[in-house]
């Protein structure tokens, strides 16, 4: 048997933090100066009393109203967050409660950002695979809005909360071991040198309470350990030196050239930063999809988000072949291409 | 890449435009236009004209516009 991507859905908070919001706090931004480069108008803010499992829950109920399947059709969860709504219990587990979901499923988290959606796909084509489960629920959702100093322009301007559920399942059940998968092949990556560059360093076990300020000289002032942390220099320079290569070794493990995806879906950070990985990786503007201009960088969110906006948007076809990308915090990577066979 | 052509180039990823041409003794610090969109603009700039990918760390020791230009001004391309 093989895995398939069989349908994906979409949830948003409904607040949202225009440009016009954001440079009427900061003047010396215009709004056509954050749409220029970043890609982004607006942003989605998950409301006071809004989390990670509230917003999954929004995602799986747009699934199952669009979706043709039960409850008891899901046989196990993946919720990829790196803010769950406590350090325990699994956020996986409050989300099975909340929706009614048999108690027989298997349910777990997977604490990664801009990667986790790629990661997600390659745990739950294992599970279906080796006939662990039959179906995967895979949740990614962030309330990362709510780890930003209000004083930090750069990380407000670019992050936005979201979540989505992908209903992963087996198709092809007479499919033999020489059939070719419809998720994968992938490649993954890991650099933890990276990992004070993108960073929320207090809330875990390491410094629970602290709050004293520890970075870069421009926003000392207005952080906390419990905000944001974000290097942009460094994490560009971090992906200029290894998407490309992961583009291409995913290509060759998957024995096909550029020519062959149809769509390449990278993780939406700004779209600065996906032009110039476009133009360095010479593809073409119409086979490279974004879709941050109404929700901003929503973390594992991005991806999926994007498939769906191509799918809805007739871009992406059954029968076509993508190429997928996520990279982040971490650092960490990952790349896969995709058979497209939704339902 | 030579110091005239670097200078013109540079004045390209800057926020905002200068008033005069630069001439590479200028603060960063001082330029209205360098800030943090710009200093990914940088990057972006010497990957593309140079095929170089910067250290970020290198960035944080400059203060003038021509340290800027002492980055790239004896790499070779990568």
């Amino acid at each position: 048997m093989r895995a398939s991507i069989r349908a994906i859905e979409v949830f948003f908070p409904d607040a949202t933090l225009s440009n016009a919001d954001l440079a009427a706090e900061f003047p010396e931004w215009s709004v056509e100066k954050i749409r220029g480069k970043t890609g982004i108008e607006n942003r989605h803010i998950s409301g006071p009393d809004e989390f990670s499992s509230d917003l999954a829950v929004g995602a799986v109920r747009n699934l199952f109203h669009s979706f043709d399947c039960e409850l008891t059709d899901v046989e196990f969860i993946i919720l990829c967050t790196q803010t769950p709504d406590y350090l325990l219990p699994t956020t996986a587990c409050i989300v099975q409660d909340r929706l009614g979901l048999p108690t027989s499923v298997g349910a777990l988290d997977i604490n990664l950002g801009c990667s986790g959606f790629v990661y997600g796909l390659g745990v739950a084509r294992g599970l279906i695979e080796s006939a662990q489960a039959q179906s995967v629920l895979l949740i990614t959702t962030d309330v990362y809005t709510k780890l930003l100093a209000s004083g930090d322009r750069t990380t407000r301007t670019i992050f936005g909360d979201a979540a989505t559920a992908t209903f992963v399942h087996s198709g092809r059940e007479n499919c033999d071991v020489g059939c070719p998968p419809l998720i994968g092949p992938f490649v993954f990556g890991t650099d933890g040198s990276g990992a004070q560059n993108l960073i929320a360093s207090s809330g875990g076990m390491r410094h629970s309470h602290e709050t004293a300020s520890s970075n870069r000289a421009e926003i000392e002032e207005v952080r906390s350990a419990g905000n944001l942390y974000m290097n942009g220099p460094e994490i560009f320079t971090f992906t200029l030196r290894e998407v490309p290569r992961t583009v291409h070794e995913t290509l060759q493990k998957a024995k096909l050239g550029l020519d062959d995806i149809d769509l390449f879906v990278f993780h939406q950070a700004n779209e600065f930063m996906l032009e110039h990985l476009r133009q360095r990786l010479e593809i073409p503007k119409a086979k490279f999809h974004l879709a941050m201009r109404n929700c901003g960088n929503t973390v594992s969110s991005s991806i999926p988000i994007a498939l769906k906006d191509a799918q809805s948007s007739g871009k992406l076809q059954p029968g076509h072949r993508v190429l997928i990308v996520g990279f982040g915090v971490g650092y960490s990577w990952a790349s896969a291409v995709l058979h497209w066979d939704p339902a | 890449m030579i110091k005239n052509e670097f200078l013109r180039l540079f004045e390209t990823t800057l926020s905002s435009a200068p008033e005069e041409q630069l001439n590479g003794t200028e603060l960063c610090s001082a330029l209205d236009g360098w800030d943090s969109m710009s200093v990914l603009s940088f990057i972006a700039m010497v990957d593309k004209e140079l095929g170089i990918v910067l250290e970020a760390e290198s960035l944080y020791t400059c203060e003038t516009v021509d340290d800027l230009f002492l980055l790239v001004a004896d790499r070779p391309a990568t």
